[in-house]
């Protein structure tokens, strides 16, 4: 009488199996946060009233301005044409950047409405880190535009965006 | 008597229990292998292949309604877009062919998609292969090069039965009771070679064509010769590729940059099919589970079948271990034959599942236009025999026990 509970249970044991495998191939992936869409890293402008996405391409430095929070996928148009930046690079003191307006124009983008900046300079080449510093007036409000790179910039959080972002973007390769 | 021989002589006398064991073991079976063959084959068609298409330039609105709408004929485009945004993308570096097209029409069934003439001479729609007009691939006639005329892609002529020369008015919509541009009449000049694709499922006719039917308002008339005013439903997409062909990076730059437009929108298929596979996914699983189930019910069957049969011949297997076979032996009577019987069930599922395929595959193409082939190996087709080698062990194990157990003086003793 002992043996048949046992004789049963493996067919239980083969329907759990199935069902392990086919929860496997089910499991959503799914990701939060904050997402680089170009691939920089995030730096945050006020307390996330936007970001500065940043990314060096060979002598360019390149800033999409966009949401703050989660928004990252949604520009954030300026009127600067310029801004200047102070850029501390570890061992080789400060140099002077200035980003200028480069409107995407297939964004309906155009001068004095603008959320893409570019720079370019030699030294960027070489560079591997460093911490730039300027201001911006973003959504009607005057802010700081505090830049690391490679590392992006998040004082609310320890470690920086650039990390968070690799986390995030490494969830959603798997 | 030789071994084999009273396994297949106890499986004889077994016969009905056994077909029916064998039926149902390959029933579960077959349905596993179908779902799974669709699953996979389905997931290829739609995710990898992208039907040639990189991108998808359309106006705002949901992803999947566009690409569902842009490659797949089915469901409606959310809105247009301007001719000459359309030009500015065309003109962008990563971009190396931009196809535009017009939709909101449709025939017999079928979607109208007026397009521009290069879709049917230059676009690939997989890798290196494009459309074809040639007899020796099953197509007929050419490619349009006037208003008036059109072409029927492989599935839309054969089941509107259309030839080179007939002649038809297209609906002004894609619902019933839609109002019919009855004065035009546009001629097929030519049936496209079966692709396999959705392409096979829609009747394309030259985008200059949309503009000028009658019953289009004034409005509509003018975007024929005016630019500036011209709108189009949407572009498809082909961008530089990098190595290994696959898609240059620089496409999620373009992409966040369209994105940002007001009206506009790119959408890369690749990336928005994954999310229809979440929303249909539960189908597949309740598939997969029903099938589950069968397969084990069938053990469970195959189970209680082996126990009544020893129940039956524990007189027989008493005598026959009275005449010197081990105890071994007659345990392996029994699980050879729950082996014999699962690994027919097996085979025989393989095969019904594949037929079922066939079957299907049919019906699938005829609807939908995308071809399955009941010869695809999914990976469920290499787990079967070891699967069912297994389930007819694990469903053997007991009532072999049992066999091990058997007392021979306790069932050679007579009965009354």
């Amino acid at each position: 009488m002992r043996r048949r509970p046992l004789a049963l249970m493996l067919p239980a044991i083969l329907i759990l199996v199935l069902w392990g495998s086919i929860g496997q191939t089910a499991a959503a992936e799914e990701h939060h946060g904050h997402k680089a869409f170009h691939d920089g890293v995030l730096n945050v402008i006020g307390k996330e009233l936007a970001h500065a996405e940043v990314l060096v391409v060979e002598d360019t430095l390149k800033v999409w301005f966009v949401g703050g929070g989660q928004d990252t996928g949604r520009s954030v148009h300026l009127k600067a044409a310029e801004i200047p930046l102070m850029v501390k690079i570890p061992g080789q003191g400060q140099k002077k950047l200035i980003l200028k307006a480069n409107p995407m124009k297939l964004a309906g983008e155009k001068m004095g409405y603008c959320s893409h900046f570019v720079a370019r300079a030699d030294w960027l080449k070489e560079v591997k880190e460093f911490e730039a510093a300027g201001s911006v007036v973003i959504k009607g409000v005057k802010e700081k535009l505090i830049i690391h790179y490679p590392e992006g910039y998040d004082p609310l959080h320890k470690h920086g965006h650039g990390d968070h972002e690799k986390e995030e973007h490494g969830k959603e390769h798997h | 008597m030789n071994f084999w021989r009273i396994v297949l002589r106890s499986l004889k006398h077994h016969r009905f229990s056994s077909i029916l064991t064998v039926i149902s073991i390959a029933l579960g079976i077959a349905l596993l292998i179908a779902v799974y063959s669709f699953k996979e084959q389905t997931h290829n068609t739609f995710t990898q292949v992208g039907l040639g298409v990189d991108a998808i330039l359309g106006p705002k609105g949901s992803p999947l309604q566009i690409v569902l709408n842009a490659l797949y004929h089915l469901e409606e485009m959310p809105g247009k877009i301007k001719w000459t945004y359309f030009q500015e993308v065309e003109k962008h570096p990563l971009v190396v062919q931009a196809i535009p097209f017009a939709v909101g029409h449709s025939y017999g069934g079928f979607r109208v998609n007026a397009i521009d003439p290069r879709f049917l001479t230059e676009f690939e729609y997989l890798p290196g292969k494009r459309f074809s007009f040639a007899d020796r691939d099953g197509g007929q006639g050419r490619a349009f090069s006037a208003p008036a005329e059109a072409v029927a892609g492989w599935a839309a002529a054969r089941s509107l039965n259309l030839r080179l020369g007939t002649e038809f008015s297209p609906i002004c919509g894609v619902r019933e009771g839609d109002p019919i541009h009855e004065t035009d009449r546009l001629k097929f000049v030519g049936i496209l070679a079966p692709t396999g694709t959705p392409h096979d499922r829609a009747i394309y006719i030259p985008l200059e064509a949309f503009y000028v039917l009658s019953g289009h308002p004034v409005e509509t008339q003018k975007m024929a010769k005016d630019m500036e005013y011209r709108e189009i439903s949407g572009a498809y997409i082909k961008v530089k590729r990098i190595r290994g062909g696959a898609l240059h990076p620089g496409i999620q730059d373009l992409k966040f940059t369209i994105n940002q437009s007001d009206r506009n929108q790119l959408v890369v298929p690749n990336e928005v099919m994954p999310q229809l596979f979440n929303i249909i996914g539960w189908v597949d699983r309740v598939l997969i589970a029903i099938a589950a189930i069968l397969t084990v019910l069938s053990a469970l069957f195959l189970f209680f079948s082996l126990l009544s049969a020893l129940r039956e011949r524990r007189r027989d297997l008493a005598l026959f271990r009275a005449l010197g076979a081990t105890r071994k032996t007659v345990m392996g009577l029994v699980i050879f034959e729950a082996l014999i019987i699962s690994l027919l069930g097996g085979i025989l599922g393989l095969f019904l599942g594949h037929g079922l395929i066939g079957v299907g595959a049919h019906f699938v193409k005829v609807e939908t236009g995308v071809a399955f082939t009941a010869g695809y190996l999914s990976r469920t087709d290499w787990l079967v025999l070891p699967g069912a080698v297994l389930l007819g062990l694990l469903a053997s194990l007991l009532p072999a026990l049992q066999a091990y157990r058997l007392g021979v003086l306790k069932n050679l003793s007579p009965i009354s």
